[in-house]
């Protein structure tokens, strides 16, 4: 079993977990209209900058975004529907055989890269089989067996077993097609100047201050991209990233404050694009000892949260109550079920029914730095108050929090979730295979793990989809995790630029303009 | 060998101790959180196997001593490992910042030279004056402005509402570092300008009364040029020199805690 973590939960504890996460998420915003034109700079504000552009050693959600402009994979999250299904990129269609464990790919003709060079399957084959390799997202191409190259135009992909999610690995940024060989550079050298078949071609790096890709000539999609570069630059202040939109210095930013959302809304020369639920933020329960093990003390603590409430008061209203402890886009697990409605006193009343009708002491691990996470800590102890249980909020270094985990010494964690794949495998199977042995313990674990297992070989739709519902429902109903919150994907874009898109794992600039200052 | 010369030599090496104990306890004390690096990069889902990995590739799988000492050799060659969070060489990004930092406190110490001398002239000339009152309440109240309030303000009026200078970056050239460094240096000046001001006045006033001072005067030289030559030349070295020794590393700590204790002049630590 090769399954690994992928991208979910690297930065689990982390309050910013969104900026480390290589996942942007699905759904996103268009802003369109206007005349198209040729021309312009397009400047992005980003948290941090790419930890680095060799794609199969990144980890970061920055390495992603420059990534995938520079580069293309065989297929691609549909930017017309907000990333929610995967059309053909490279490829323009794929066939399937050997008990549906060989996919057969075919290649677009008259792809070229940045160079001016050809591109065909033995590139193809050349980019996996390095991804593969890589330290951090090598993982993600864990089932592909063996990559063949029947014709210049045809690559062959065969997995260890049956594996319904190999579309969604192969859209993959890690995955990105580059030249056979690094183009004749060492590795090294090659990454630092990556060569792809994307929009736009690297151009320069001054590390800290700017990263700059200009329009690829040989781009396959004939007038396309608009844009003559974009520049990314590292701007961490929250304030200082506002205040460069506003003064113009940049034309979008990612992830401004929540609470400087409805500030931004109400400004004339910005647009707010929010990728609802591109992270879930959930309750981990100890279930394996004390008051907890009672799943009914698990639904009385369910009951008495009050999502909306902060949703609305701590997320500035752009977050979403959660119904699951999943991120929203992954869109075969169905639809999520509706929100528990808070009733306290239908809490009380099955609280009373248990053992624990006079309450308990329990301990809440926040991640030290995730001020939110504290904030809903806060409000829980007093919405828990009516129920006599009395609830400790204790931030922990996140390192120490991970290993808590680890070894199930905590009573509650707050984790913040995303997920980089749209396909549930990752979630599913990860779940069932590495979380830690007492999440494992919980009521329907084996039947979920069985579930996952079986889904990730289901080739038909409609099958695989109620798989996963029934995943979700047996996940959902052993209120373990509890769910809080979903919180959004921000970005702040000025309304000099058209045609701005952004799926999970990227921004699509292809067909985006920029006017004047 | 001269006084100098053995002075620093003493010092640099009553530094090796000090610097092998700073490093000693840094090590030890970050052994002390709890937790696996690794595991913390990988996160929660990733397999044991991933996570050996990592720890191998980091190092952080050897026994302590060895570890502390691999730190060691590595220091004493001028290599500081590889930062974790962009992959690239720790000395290779000190040589990196190292100009934005300097050009920052340089440019901010010119500043606030340039606004403090003449508003301490100004407060000396009348003290207890409406000027002398004026420039203290300022003074005062600028003290009480850390330098990311006085940031923000500075950024939101001439950035945002003005856009005369960028409300961040380094710029190209020399032109574009004067430019683009204007607003932050300005902030961290600020909170330089009371403390030099403050101390400049009194050490002014003090120089005023000097019989040097009483004898140009008495000379007929005119005001001006006594106010110039005799008083405020011979009240900067030590008007100055508290303040400007104190304020790099105050400010560097975001003036959250103003300790004067090294100051000599008590009035400029109110």
């Amino acid at each position: 079993m090769t399954y690994q973590s992928k991208t979910v939960g690297r930065a689990l504890l982390s309050g910013a977990a969104l900026a480390l996460c290589t996942g942007l998420a699905a759904c996103g915003g268009t802003a369109s209209g206007g005349t198209t034109h040729s021309g312009g700079t397009l400047t992005i504000g980003q948290v941090a900058s790419p930890d680095t552009l060799d794609a199969p050693n990144s980890q970061s959600a920055e390495a992603a975004q420059v990534l995938s402009l520079i580069t293309d994979t065989l297929y691609q999250l549909n930017p017309a529907d907000g990333g929610q299904t995967l059309v053909p990129g490279l490829a323009t269609g794929y066939s399937l055989s050997n008990g549906n464990r060989t996919w057969t790919f075919h290649l677009r003709h008259g792809v070229r890269f940045s160079d001016g060079q050809p591109m065909t399957s033995t590139d193809v084959k050349f980019s996996l089989l390095n991804a593969k390799k890589g330290a951090a997202q090598g993982p993600v191409d864990g089932a592909i067996a063996t990559v063949t190259t029947p014709d210049p135009y045809d690559v062959s992909i065969t997995t260890t077993r049956p594996d319904a999610a190999l579309l969604s690995t192969v859209s993959y940024y890690s995955n990105g097609v580059i030249p056979h060989n690094f183009a004749g550079e060492t590795a090294n050298a090659f990454w630092k100047r990556p060569i792809g078949t994307g929009p736009f071609a690297f151009a320069n790096w001054d590390y800290g201050v700017s990263l700059t890709l200009t329009r690829n000539r040989h781009y396959w999609q004939s007038g396309l991209p608009h844009l003559s570069s974009v520049v990314f630059k590292p701007v961490a202040e929250d304030a200082s990233r506002i205040a460069g939109l506003r003064a113009g210095t940049l034309d979008a930013i990612e992830s401004p404050p929540l609470s400087e959302v409805p500030a931004l809304k109400q400004d004339a020369g910005v647009q707010i694009m929010v990728v609802p639920g591109a992270q879930d933020d959930s309750l981990y329960i100890n279930a394996s000892s004390g008051p907890l093990s009672n799943l009914t003390v698990r639904r009385a603590i369910s009951l008495a949260i009050n999502r909306r409430q902060i949703a609305q008061g701590l997320l500035f209203g752009v977050g979403l109550p959660a119904s699951a402890p999943l991120p929203l886009n992954e869109p075969l697990f169905g639809p999520r079920p509706a929100v528990t409605q808070t009733d306290t006193a239908r809490a009380k009343q099955l609280l009373a029914s248990t053992p624990y009708a006079h309450g308990f002491s329990m301990t809440l691990i926040t991640a030290a730095g995730n001020a939110l996470a504290s904030s809903i800590g806060q409000v829980l102890q007093q919405e828990l108050a009516p129920l006599h249980i009395r609830l400790t909020v204790a931030p922990t270094d996140q390192s120490a929090a991970i290993a808590d985990l680890q070894k199930g010494s905590y009573q509650a964690m707050f984790v913040p979730d995303t997920s980089g794949q749209i396909d549930p495998d990752v979630e599913a199977v990860v779940t069932s295979q590495n979380e830690p042995a007492e999440l494992k313990a919980t009521l329907n674990f084996p039947q979920m793990s069985k579930l996952a297992l079986q889904a990730e070989q289901e080739f038909d739709k409609i099958t695989r989809e109620r798989l996963y519902e029934r995943y979700l429902q047996l996940y959902v109903q052993q209120y373990d995790p509890i769910p809080v919150i979903y919180e959004p994907q921000v970005v702040a874009v000025s309304n000099r630029v058209k045609n701005f898109r952004f799926v999970q794992g990227g921004y699509v600039l292809t067909a985006a303009t920029v006017s004047g200052r | 060998m001269n006084g100098l010369a053995r002075f620093v030599l003493r010092r640099v090496i009553s530094a090796v101790p000090v610097l092998i104990g700073v490093t000693l306890v840094s090590s030890l004390l970050i052994h002390l959180v709890p937790g696996d690096p690794a595991r913390t990069l990988l996160g929660l889902k990733a397999s044991a196997a991933q996570v050996a990995h990592l720890d191998q590739q980091l190092g952080v799988n050897k026994p302590l001593p060895v570890q502390y000492f691999h730190f060691l050799e590595s220091a004493a060659t001028g290599s500081f490992g590889t930062s974790i969070l962009s992959g690239r060489s720790v000395g290779s990004l000190i040589v990196q910042r190292l100009p934005v930092t300097v050009w920052l406190l340089g440019y901010a110490l010119v500043i606030s030279i340039v606004l403090s001398v003449p508003l301490a002239m100004l407060a000396a000339t009348r003290p207890g004056g409406i000027r002398d009152h004026s420039v203290r309440g300022v003074s005062i109240l600028a003290l009480g402005v850390p330098p990311f309030v006085a940031g923000i303000l500075l950024i939101q009026l001439l950035a945002v509402d003005h856009r005369v200078f960028p409300p961040a970056g380094f710029g190209t050239g020399v032109g574009g570092h004067i430019e683009s460094m204007f607003l932050p240096s300005l902030s961290l000046a600020l909170s330089g300008v009371p403390l030099i001001v403050r101390s400049l006045r009194a050490e002014m006033l003090r120089v005023k009364e000097a019989d040097h001072v009483t004898i140009a005067r008495a000379k007929g030289l005119p005001e001006r040029a006594v106010r110039i030559r005799h008083i405020l030349r011979n009240a900067l070295p030590p008007g100055t020199r508290c303040s400007l020794s104190d304020w790099p590393v105050r400010s560097a700590r975001q003036s959250s805690s103003r300790t004067c204790s090294r100051c000599p002049v008590s009035a400029t630590c109110s």
